[in-house]
């Protein structure tokens, strides 16, 4: 074969890092009808074994991704096992229809039906079925499995990822995912970055067939995709991936221990935990605690119980081993609709109601959320930060709640405690008074409150406007001392992306602030330049 | 043995509505009884399979809205009970 010329294709970078492999496309496939055909009673068997082998996959898939992803699947499993659905495809198999034409044509049916519902948490459940479409259609044809299984050292090339392809991706052998839609904001890039796993976004110029199976270098440090890169660049690439292999071991000396400045002040460095998941394959005693869960991810595939909730809460607390976790309250609105609860169709979400808004508006998930936080609040040092508080009483609501939640637990003799309870700065009026909130602690949500003090989009089309929500900023600085000066003797953490970026901490310690809450994968990185920073005169 | 037929209403009590985390639970639940059991929105004609997750799914049905429970065989009572708790308990 002549050689193909390298190409490179521009993004924005999501989730940091450089991978090195091949091109995997990954679709919503089109499967082609089989050629060869059995006798029917076979087609029926066939089609019965496919789907009891397609159930068996999610359970396995279940059973290592834990409780959060397992429900997500569970609804699959039981689409196969219901029998209205699934008999008249046997019937119609047993009259003489091709096992994968009569499955495809009934669950797409299905899909079509479910995607004309004006219902947005019915069309959100359209994946699902694909999903399970597609499970089927592979265990029918070997030889389709054979071709869609994962290469070794994939990078994955998709018109977009949903967060649910993205738990069930075999992680073994992925190197990167490389998107056409997507920004930087979305549920991928936050699950990308928490698996610190490469990931460009937005790579409109690319035609995804073109690329199959080419060697590439997905540069996520750049946004950028390199399709057939020539030799000199791959050695580039190479030595690059050397430098930052041993900057790691620089900075893995870091890791184990306390975050100290140059001048001996100690620096509390928490971890923002999206899943809980992730804490299996993380050392607690490399952080001061959990300064952020964030709790959307309960609630993707609709509500949360109670129970399901307190067993995931009792589990990170459990993981700290007495170390201070907070839990913020469901932060529904905004840019983050979680999946299937988008309560309005408002004009300008990000002003409108979410965060504490929505929770009051919907009193009985805050009571089944709080019922859930205050039994486990004995299991360890719990707090609760509410989001979006802009005024005293909305916090004050949330206390009272509180209280008659323990009052009923303590009627039904469940054992429960009572959580410190906090609130997000992120409303401009919050962050210039912090004094007039009676909350037992703060924390800064530096993302949404450098969007509100800019009024700049962060994830705005437009670089102008994506340049103007910059933390580094004098004004936005003084304010972000003047929390800290305004709620003393109460403590003040900031949990924002600013947090985790080595270039800003330096100056977010000169503003007071001694308690960062930052991604897992910046805690080497961080510390070391927490080392580096002197904060007295000398 | 002569099979017993009894029937029930509730509303449902969940600010997302009937959702997909419920509906697998309630077809969960309707599976252990071996009564046939049916649900109908309030103002519907249309009688479904509570052991079908598909059809539970089709229901679209929101906070508030009444669901009418009707089973056929031995343990119809029971199944009404039980379904008919769960819908007012907000799915638990």
């Amino acid at each position: 074969m002549s050689a193909i010329q390298e190409q490179i294709f521009y993004g924005r970078p999501a989730s940091t890092g450089i991978a090195i492999g091949k091109l995997v496309l990954l679709r919503r496939r089109t499967v082609r009808p089989s050629r060869s055909r059995a006798s029917p009673p076979q087609e029926v068997k066939k089609l019965r074994r496919a789907i009891s082998s397609a159930k068996q996959d999610i359970r396995d898939l279940m059973a290592n991704n834990g409780t959060l992803a397992g429900e997500i699947l569970e609804f699959q499993v039981e689409m196969l096992d219901d029998e209205d659905l699934i008999e008249p495809i046997i019937d119609l198999v047993q009259a003489g229809q091709r096992a994968d034409a009569a499955w495809q044509a009934r669950i797409k049916a299905e899909i079509a039906e479910y995607r004309q519902s004006t219902n947005d948490y019915m069309r959100a459940r359209c994946a699902d079925l694909e999903d399970m479409l597609q499970r089927v259609l592979l265990k029918l044809d070997p030889q389709r499995n054979h071709r869609t299984a994962m290469a070794r050292d994939a990078i994955i090339l998709a018109e977009d990822v949903l967060p649910s392809e993205f738990i069930s991706l075999n992680f073994k052998h992925l190197r990167g995912i490389a998107t056409l839609q997507g920004n930087p904001n979305n549920h991928l890039s936050i699950l990308a970055r928490e698996r610190e796993l490469p990931l460009v976004v937005g790579l409109q110029e690319i035609h995804t067939q073109y690329a199959a199976h080419q060697n590439a270098v997905l540069d996520a440090e750049h946004g950028a995709l390199i399709c057939h890169p020539t030799p000199k660049r791959l050695a580039k690439i190479k030595e690059r991936l050397v430098k930052g292999r041993a900057r790691a071991r620089g900075q893995a000396s870091f890791l184990a221990k306390p975050a100290m400045t140059a001048d001996k002040e100690r620096i509390q460095l928490l971890i923002n935990v999206n899943n809980p998941e992730v804490l299996t394959d993380f050392v607690v005693g490399h952080c001061d605690g959990i300064g952020l869960v964030r709790t959307e991810f309960l609630f993707e595939n609709g509500g949360a119980d109670e129970e399901t909730q307190y067993r995931i809460y009792a589990r990170i607390l459990r993981w700290a081993e007495g170390r201070p976790v907070t839990v913020r309250l469901l932060d529904l609105g905004g840019d983050k609709p979680v999946g299937n609860i988008r309560p309005l169709e408002e004009a300008n979400p990000f002003l409108g109601l979410r965060g504490i808004r929505f929770l009051l508006a919907h009193e009985s998930l805050l009571v089944t959320q709080l019922r859930a936080l205050c039994r486990a609040a004995v299991l360890g040092q719990l707090k609760v930060m509410v989001p979006m508080v802009t005024r005293p009483d909305e916090l004050t609501l949330v206390a009272q709640l509180a209280q008659k939640v323990i009052k009923q637990l303590q009627a039904e003799q469940v054992p429960c405690a009572l959580p410190a309870i906090g609130m997000m700065i992120e409303v401009p009026v919050a962050a210039l008074a912090p004094h007039r909130f009676d909350a037992a602690f703060y924390s800064i949500g530096s993302n949404d409150l450098v969007q509100y003090m800019t009024a700049a989009a962060r994830d705005s089309t437009g670089p102008e406007v994506c340049a103007l929500a910059d933390i580094n900023n004098p004004t936005i600085m003084e304010v972000l001392a003047g929390v800290v000066r305004l709620a003393k003797p109460k403590e003040v953490s900031i949990c924002g992306d600013s947090a985790s970026d080595p270039e800003l901490v330096p100056q977010l310690l000169q503003q007071g602030l001694r308690i960062l809450s930052i991604t897992p994968a910046a805690l080497g990185p961080i510390k070391k330049t927490i080392a580096k920073t002197r904060l007295k005169a000398r | 043995m002569k099979d017993t037929e009894c029937s029930n209403a509730a509303a449902i009590n969940d600010p997302i509505g009937l959702h997909a985390r419920p509906a697998v639970k309630m077809t969960k639940l309707a599976k252990t009884f071996t009564a046939k059991v049916e649900i109908r929105a309030d103002g519907s004609d249309n009688w479904i399979n509570a052991k079908s997750i598909n059809a539970l799914m089709k229901l679209r049905a929101e906070n508030g809205q009444k669901l009418h429970v009707r089973a056929m065989g031995d343990d119809a009572q029971a199944a009404v009970h039980s379904l008919t708790e769960f819908i007012t308990d907000g799915f638990k």
